[in-house]
Order: structure tokens, then sequence, then C-alpha cells
């Protein structure tokens, strides 16, 4: 594998970089040993504040090796050029708060974004060589399972047992349980865990032990740091104890460091796990974690995991489905920091990019804004040049101006990435891995620091080697009024780099919003609005449930109560909650699967009960509701969605028609009593419909009772307030249970779209900003050129010309060049943008209405930034302006 | 070029380079300056310093074969060139230690 190239940090590079060509592969190697000793024995923060001394060290040691007579007096020079640009700064505090506000703001732009990017998707993994761990999932192409999924117990001990290419492998399932110790009980995010995962990662516990094989399944516990410290005051005499986790006595046996968070940061606690010993294959849904042997990489691995997985039914049995599914198996594999990041990739750089966009037009701006500056002072460097100071003496000191200006700027920068990020990290979708650690830290000051030079190279240098030209040393005689062709040239050159920058940002913004509109506009087949929703945990043998009977009583007479509140509709129960937990997945059997032998369907399922199709807005299309039933029936009655009776009875009448899920016995058939629409499960931008089927509260036998901790659904008008009345009423009923997953269904809509809102909004930001700052750049423009023309300007006014001719002339004039930028602009959109179509939704990439009322935009902003100069001009009085010569 | 001393970093480089038999490469004579006195040189510089002494004759250097911990890049490996640099050790120990003849009471008393 080549990761050892890939993974050099950036800092080494560019110590690298500065070098000689001949010497550089050499260096670099030696940096890079040296920097993998580190890694395995100094903490994180020195090693980075090791990596960026390197090129200081590598400049430090070419400037020695140089000339010692030439080197002190040019740093001598050089401090002269500081307090002379520091000085000269000073006495233009407009110009200098104009450039180092637009380069603070980009700088902090930048830094801000970088910082976020750093922390989730550069900063590796905390675990044991984090890039030989691989996340070992399934594809099954041709088949009806998903495109990829979680891989079941089979796989595992298979892989464990046989697979040379990894040297470890560990597996671990989400869920949520019910929490409790002492008098504290709550609903959290714990892990189902092997022993092997912990080996597999590397990690140690900072107190007691990791769970082994010998631990028996389930009986034992390691606690996240965040459990250890909020609920038993990080007390040391927390192992050994029992707590009671998904209902059933734990003994916690280890505590984890703080940052140890796997799969993530809210997982209160690891639950040992060990694979049954009788293994019924097919139960997918297993998240593996495999660590590669040394000489190892994914291809091999991946050769061997798919020659393993092929022999899984010889050794473990299964049904014709399980066989089928294996023969179109292949094993997906990514890096495990790939899996942990997920899709969020995408839209991060796309802000990072969009971070830079700004960077260049804050850059073209100051770039603009030091010609100006320049051009006023062409007499001051005119007369410094007869004095005998050389190109190279204008040269530095203009540099120095701009990056005494960037330095400012990025100072500027850092505090308003100080304040940023927070705002940042607090308008992020909530999901976003590692995010809340996010921190201004040296690796992020070092990436300041080298934008902080790029600013001053990318402003100060057109206009340092226009106003360090020798042509300039018969400029002293001179009118020096009009600019020069090519400077004026240079900054229209600038004003069409900008808007063509800001029209980019300005495309996407628009098509984001369009695409967010858009899946506003989706109907999810349930109404959002209006709907409260939560889940409760009590323990029911405390109210007296044993069986299915009992269950539906409480939570007939708990939904009684519940719509017994004041302004409520009505009041339902699911399973699983759309937008919140989906719905799960099973094969079903009807009488034509039996008669054809075909495949069994899969299908999405859930269970409901109560008024949830009537307080979820859902339609019947066909049949009735659910029957309020809490006695099992001979025959027990489901709906189906709309897209499940065409899968299941294609071109029949699916009521009363039978069925049952796979894995149940063979005499619990379901009849169909209704048809309803189809919903959206979880992602609103699926367009396929995906079959769901809903089972009754209470099934065919009293043993069946599938519902301990459902989704109650309330209909209200009251629905965002509802949340202390029911906590109330949920304490009154059952004091022990914690209520958790409350919420409206607006505000779990808004959820599902909210990395598409949170990229959205910040490029939209980033937009507006890039067009203030391009109508800032092109209203200077105008001008400055307008004050440099109104002698001739006085000239055409004594000769006749009219005001609103002149006005119009200067408009076309600024006008004219932003048009050429918006056509550069269209053309880089349309690259650009390809980068957001995993985002966009309703909306193709080059979509032309929004380029053209982007376009528009931005024209419209250019006619307004060169209408103030060219009132301006128009009210010249031309004996005053000739009289001023 | 014929030298006449060493600089102080070249010298220490130098002396590293002997301290670890006389040939090895910037890794580990960075890593020996430092556990000796205790300055933080950087790879990177100790391989410049001998980069330049072997353009003037007082080192040889040959690339070593390509390692995986380091990227698949060589390593270069430099030999002090007894016969030219023993001489230019010596001087500057002499210089040295001439220089602190006398002085070593201030020592005492600081």
């Amino acid at each position: 594998m080549s990761a050892g190239r890939s993974r050099v940090p950036l800092s080494l590079r560019l110590a690298a970089w500065l070098l000689p060509r001949d010497v550089r592969e050499e260096v670099l190697g030696d940096l890079v040993e040296a920097w993998n000793a580190k890694e395995r024995s100094e903490s994180w923060f020195s090693r980075a504040a090791w990596t960026w001394k390197q090129p200081i060290a590598v400049l430090l040691a070419r400037v020695q090796a140089r000339n010692d007579a030439r080197v002190l007096p040019s740093v001598a020079r050089v401090s002269v050029d500081l307090r002379i640009a520091a000085r000269s700064l000073a006495r233009a505090p407009t110009f200098t708060l104009v450039a180092v506000t637009t380069l603070a703001i980009a700088i902090g732009t930048n830094t801000a974004i970088f910082s976020v990017v750093e922390t989730v998707l550069l900063d590796p993994l905390d675990f044991t060589e984090p890039d030989r761990l691989v996340s070992i999932r399934g594809t099954a192409p041709g088949s009806d399972m998903p495109d990829e999924f979680g891989l079941a117990a089979e796989f595992y001990v298979q892989y464990r047992e046989n697979a040379a290419a990894l040297e470890d492998v560990g597996y671990y399932l989400e869920g949520e349980q019910t929490v409790r110790a002492d008098d504290r009980v709550e609903r959290l995010p714990v892990s189902l865990a092997s022993h092997s995962l912990f080996s597999t990662l590397g990690v140690r516990p900072v107190l007691g032990r990791l769970p082994t094989e010998q631990d028996e399944d389930a009986q034992v516990v390691v606690l996240s740091h965040w459990l250890w410290t909020e609920w038993f005051g990080r007390d040391p005499e927390v192992i050994g104890r029992t707590i009671e986790i998904a209902s059933g006595p734990r003994t916690v046996v280890g505590v984890m460091g703080p940052s140890f968070g796997f799969p993530h940061e809210r997982v209160a606690a690891w639950l040992h796990d060990l694979p049954s010993e009788e293994i019924r294959p097919g139960g997918f849904g297993w998240e593996l974690v495999g660590r590669l042997a040394p000489d190892a990489d994914q291809v091999v691995l991946a050769g061997q995991l798919d020659e393993l997985a092929s022999r899984l039914p010889e050794r473990f049995g299964g049904s014709v489905e399980y066989a089928r599914i294996i023969e179109q198996h292949r094993p997906v594999l990514r890096s495990l920091e790939e899996e942990l990041v997920g899709d969020i990739a995408a839209p991060l750089w796309i802000l990072l990019g969009t971070a830079g966009i700004v960077l260049l037009i804050a850059c073209a701006n100051v770039a603009n804004l030091l010609l100006a500056r320049a051009e006023d002072r062409r007499r001051s460097f005119a007369v410094r040049r007869s004095l005998g100071a050389t190109r190279g003496d204008l040269l530095r000191a203009q540099m120095v101006e701009a990056l005494v200006i960037a330095a400012a700027g990025g100072v500027g920068g850092v505090a308003i990435a100080v304040g940023g990020i927070p705002l940042l990290v607090r308008g992020a979708p909530e999901s976003i891995p590692r995010l809340a650690s996010t921190t201004l830290d040296p690796t992020a000051l070092g990436f300041t620091a080298s934008i902080v030079l790029f600013a001053a190279l990318a402003s100060g240098l057109l206009p340092a080697l226009r106003f360090s030209n020798p042509a300039l040393d018969g400029t002293l005689s001179s009118r020096l009024q009009t600019g020069t062709r090519s400077t004026r040239f240079a900054r229209h050159a600038l004003v069409v780099a900008q808007s063509a920058a800001a029209l980019v940002l300005l495309v996407g913004s628009g098509l984001l919003v369009q695409s967010f509109l858009a899946l506003n506009r989706v109907d999810p087949g349930y109404e959002t609005e209006d709907v409260f929703t939560f889940q409760m945990a009590p323990v029911l043998r405390d109210h007296g449930v044993t069986d299915a009977p009992s269950l539906a009583r409480f939570h007939y007479a708990f939904m009684e109560r519940l719509a017994a509140l004041p302004d409520v509709e009505s009041v339902g129960l699911t399973l699983m909650l759309p937008l919140d937990e989906g719905a799960e997945v099973t094969r079903v059997v009807t009488d034509r699967t039996i008669a054809t032998g075909g495949l069994e369907p899969l299908v999405r399922v859930t269970h409901a009960g109560g008024q949830y199709l009537r307080a979820m807005g859902i339609e019947v299309l066909l049949g009735s509701d659910f029957e309020r039933n809490a006695d099992p029936t001979e025959n027990p009655q489901a709906v189906v969605s709309q897209s499940a009776a065409e899968l299941l009875w294609p071109g029949e009448t699916p009521l009363g028609k039978r069925f049952r899920p796979s894995d149940a016995d063979s005499s619990s058939w379901l009849t169909v009593s209704g048809v309803v629409e189809d919903v959206i499960l979880e992602d609103f931008r699926r367009t396929e419909p995906e079959p769901l089927v809903y089972l009754p509260l209470v099934g065919h036998d009293r043993a069946s009772w599938p519902i301990t901790t459902p989704a109650y659904v309330v209909k209200s008008p009251r629905a965002a307030a509802l949340g202390p009345e029911i906590r109330d009423l949920v304490r009154e009923i059952a004091p022990e249970a914690p209520v958790y997953h409350m919420s409206t269904m607006s505000a779990l809509a808004a959820r599902a779209v909210a990395r598409l809102s949170f990229t959205m909004l910040t490029l939209g930001v980033a937009a507006g900003l890039a067009i203030v700052l391009g109508a800032v750049g092109l209203y200077g423009v105008l001008s400055y050129v307008v004050s440099q023309r109104t002698h001739e300007i006085g000239i055409r006014m004594a000769l006749g010309a009219n005001a609103s001719g002149l006005r119009r002339t200067i408009v076309a004039q600024g006008t004219r060049v932003v048009i050429l930028g918006v056509m550069l602009g269209a053309v880089g959109a349309a690259v650009l943008t390809r980068a957001l179509e995993s985002l966009l939704f309703g909306v193709p990439a080059v979509h032309m209405p929004t380029y053209a009322m982007m376009a528009g935009l931005m024209i419209a902003v250019a006619l307004l930034a060169s209408y103030l100069p060219a009132r301006r001009a128009s009210a010249v009085d031309p004996m005053t302006a000739l009289r001023a010569d | 070029m014929a030298r006449e001393r060493f600089g102080e970093l070249e010298e220490q480089v130098v002396l590293g380079l002997l301290r670890l038999g006389g040939e090895s490469y910037a890794v580990p004579v960075a890593a020996e300056l430092t556990d000796v006195t205790g300055r933080d040189v950087s790879p990177a510089t100790v391989y410049m310093v001998m980069h330049r002494l072997a353009s003037q004759g007082l080192l040889t250097s040959r690339v070593g074969t390509p390692d995986p911990e380091r990227g698949g890049r060589p390593r270069r490996f430099y030999r002090v060139v007894r016969r030219a640099v023993l001489p230019l050790l010596a001087e500057s120990r002499r210089a040295r230690l001439a220089l602190w003849d006398g002085l070593e009471p201030e020592l005492d008393r600081s």
C-alpha cells in the first residue's frame, strides 16, 4: 500500500520543497522517518509543533549557508522597510482599514473552515496505526439487498479464523438502551462490541480492563469516559460495580479514555458481545472492523474475503435466499477513517474550496487597492529611483507593505476564526464525527500563516512588479494623470477575475437553495406539521406487562391519557418512526411465493397501533385503518403501503390477501385490511417508494409483543409545546421511565436535510461576501479611474458633452468588465459546480435559469457600483477641473 | 576547497557522525546531537550540513536501499574522510581549549 507516501504532513513537504531539487527526496525521507519515530513516542501536540519547525529550520539553514556578509545587511534593510511600511500605512488609515478588514474576513473564514476540515477529515484517528484499519461491509449486486450492508456473525467467525491478510477483526452493533445506576435512568446510545474490537483498534482502557473471550456474553461492560465522569464522578471504585443496561445487570470492567468514542462520541458504553454458539446465518447488519496484516493491502484482503465468504453456506448452512445472496456477495472495503467520516467529507471540502475562492476575491481587492496606492506614489518611487534605490529595493519595500497588511489581516482573521468556529460547530449537522473537538490548533495556525504569505504574494506581487519597473524612470517629469494603459489593464483584469469567482459562488449557492426548496416540496406521505413524537422506556414488569395483551392494554391506557391532554387531536404509536429510526427489513412469504417457489420479496416492516395513520396524516387508499385490538386473534390484520401491495400481489386486489414475515413461524399469517399511501422512511432524495408493511400491535398469540419502546405520535396544534406536559404525564404513570427522542416531526424533517441546509447556508454567506467584496472592488476601480480622469472630463464638459452621456460611458465601462467576468465565471461554474452534484436535488448542475438569474444579479450590482462614481464624474464643474491642474 | 576551520554546527555534526562509528545518515545524527547536547536539531539541517561537507571533500556519501518506513525514499549515508577531517577537529579543539585557558575559575565562581 502506498500509505507511507500519501501520509506525509504538508509542512514536511513544504520543508523539502524549499530545498534544491536533487536532495528533496532524501531529506523528505529523513523527515518522514524522524516523524514516524515521533508518532510512536510523542504527543500529537509536540509532533505538530515539530513538523512546523522543519520548514523554518530549512529556511534558516539555507540563509546560514549563504554568504554571511550579504545576509546581515539585507535583514537590516528589511527591518527599515518594515518601519517605513508601518508608518506609511498609519498615514493612510482608510486604505489600511479596508485592506486589512478585507483580508481578515477572508483569512478568518479560511482558518475556521480549515480547522473543521482538519479535525474531521485530516487528523488521523486516535488508534494505533490507523491506516491499517479497514471497515468491512458487503454488497450483493443483482440481489434485492441494499446497495451496501453490514455483514453477519458467520462472516466475523469465518474471517477471524481464516483471513491471513487480517491481523485482527472485531465487530460492533449500534443501539440505544435504557441505562440505570442508582436513581439515575436514561436512554443512551450504546454499542454491542466483540472483545476483539478493542484489540483490532489497538486501544487500552484508562481504568480496569477490556473484555476477553472468557467473559460471558453480554455480562460485562466498558464505560465511556463521559459516562464515567457524568454519572460516577470519576470514581475508580466503579470497576466491579453492577449497573443495569438493556434490562440486565452488567459488571463494569473498564473505563475508556476521553478521546475514545467509537463509532462516535455519544456512545455511553460498550457491552461485551460474543456470537452465539449456533449461528443462524443471514442476520445482516453487523459492522466489521479489521486490521490489515503488516504486509497486506486492501486488494489482497478483498480477494481473501471474497473467497472465504463464498464458502459460508457450506459451513453454516442457511436458506436458499441466503445462498443466492452469498453468490452475489462481494466485500466492500474502505479505510475506517473514510467509513466513520462518511458523506460529510464532500460538503466540507466544498466549503474549504468556497473559502479559498473568497480569499482569491479578497486578494484581488487588496491588489487593486495597492495598485491604486502605488499609482499615487509613482512620483515618490521615481524620486527614490533617482536617488539610487535599486529595483530590488522598491520591490522589497512594496512587498513588505503587502506583508504587513496581510499579517495584520492574519491577526484579525485568527480573531474572527476564534469567534467563528463555535458558530460553525453549532450550525453544522450534529452527526459530524469529532466536530465538537474543533479548536484552533498549531496546524491550523500554520495553515493561517501560509495563507497570510499567500495573500501577501497574491495581492502585493503584481503592484510591486509594476511599480518597481525601470520604465518608471521617465515618469518623474510626466504629467501622470490618467494612469498607464497597462495598469488599467491589470486592474480591469482583477475585476474580471473577481466577478468570475463571485459568480461561481453565486451559482453554487443558487443551485443549493433550489435543491433545498425542492426537497422541502417533496411529499413524504405524512404531515410534518403539528405532530409531536417521543419515546419512553418503562420497566414493563412493574406495570404488570407479561404478554402481548397486557402490553397492548398498557399502551392503550397510556395513549388514552395522552389523547386527554388539551388540544390533542389524535394519538398513535409505531415501533420505528420515519426520519428517526426508519424501519426494519424483512422478507415476506405470500401464497404466491409458496406457489411459485420464487424469491421471497424484501420489504420494510414496522409495527403500528392506535391512531397512528391518522395522527401522521397517512392516507388510507383502500380498506380500513388498524382495528383497536388488545387480544390476540386467530387472524390478525395488517396494513400495507401501495408499493408493497404492488410488489406482493401485482395486478390483484390486496385486501384480504395473507402474508407473513419469513422469520415468523409458519402459522403466523396476517391478513391485509388496508392499503395506505407510500411514505418516505429516511431519505427525502429517494424517488422510488419503499414497500412497507405495518404489523399490528398484537399478533396472533400472547407471546408476540415486539413493541417495547415505541415512538408515540401526537397530533396537536400545540405540538411544539407539548414536551413538559408529556414529561409530567410519564412521571405520573411510569416514574421510572426515561423519556427521550422528544421532537416534532418538522424538526426531524429539518434534520433530514441538515447536511444540505448547512452547506447552503455557509455557501450562501460566502457568496454574499463575494458579491460585496466584488462590488467594493469594482467601485474602487471606477472611482479611481474617474478621479484620475477629472481633468479630461472637465475638458469634455467644457466642450459641451452632456452629463448623462458621460455617466453612460462610465457605467458602460464598468459593466463591460463585469460582463466579461460573468462570462468566464459561467464557464468556471459549469466546471466547479459538478463538485456539488451529490448535494443537488431536483436541479441539474448546469441549470440555465440559475445561471441567468445570478449573472443578472451580478450585472445589476455592477451597474450600481459604477453608477456612484459616474454620478460624481458628471457632477464635475469644468472650470474647477481645469483650474485644478 | 581547502578549509581552515569548522562552523559550530559543522563540528557537532562531524563529531556526531564519528560517535556513530564514522558512517550514518541524518536521522540518527540529529537524534545523537539532541541526546548529547540537548539541542533540538532538524534532520533536514543535519542533512544539509553533511551535503555541504561532502561537496568539500570532508565526507563521502552513498545511497542506501529505499525503506518503506520512509515511504520508499532512499537514505543517504555519509562517511567521515578521517584524513581530511581529523586535522580540522584537532585544530578547533586546540583553539577552543586555548581560549578556555585560565578561564575555568570563572565557571567555578558562577
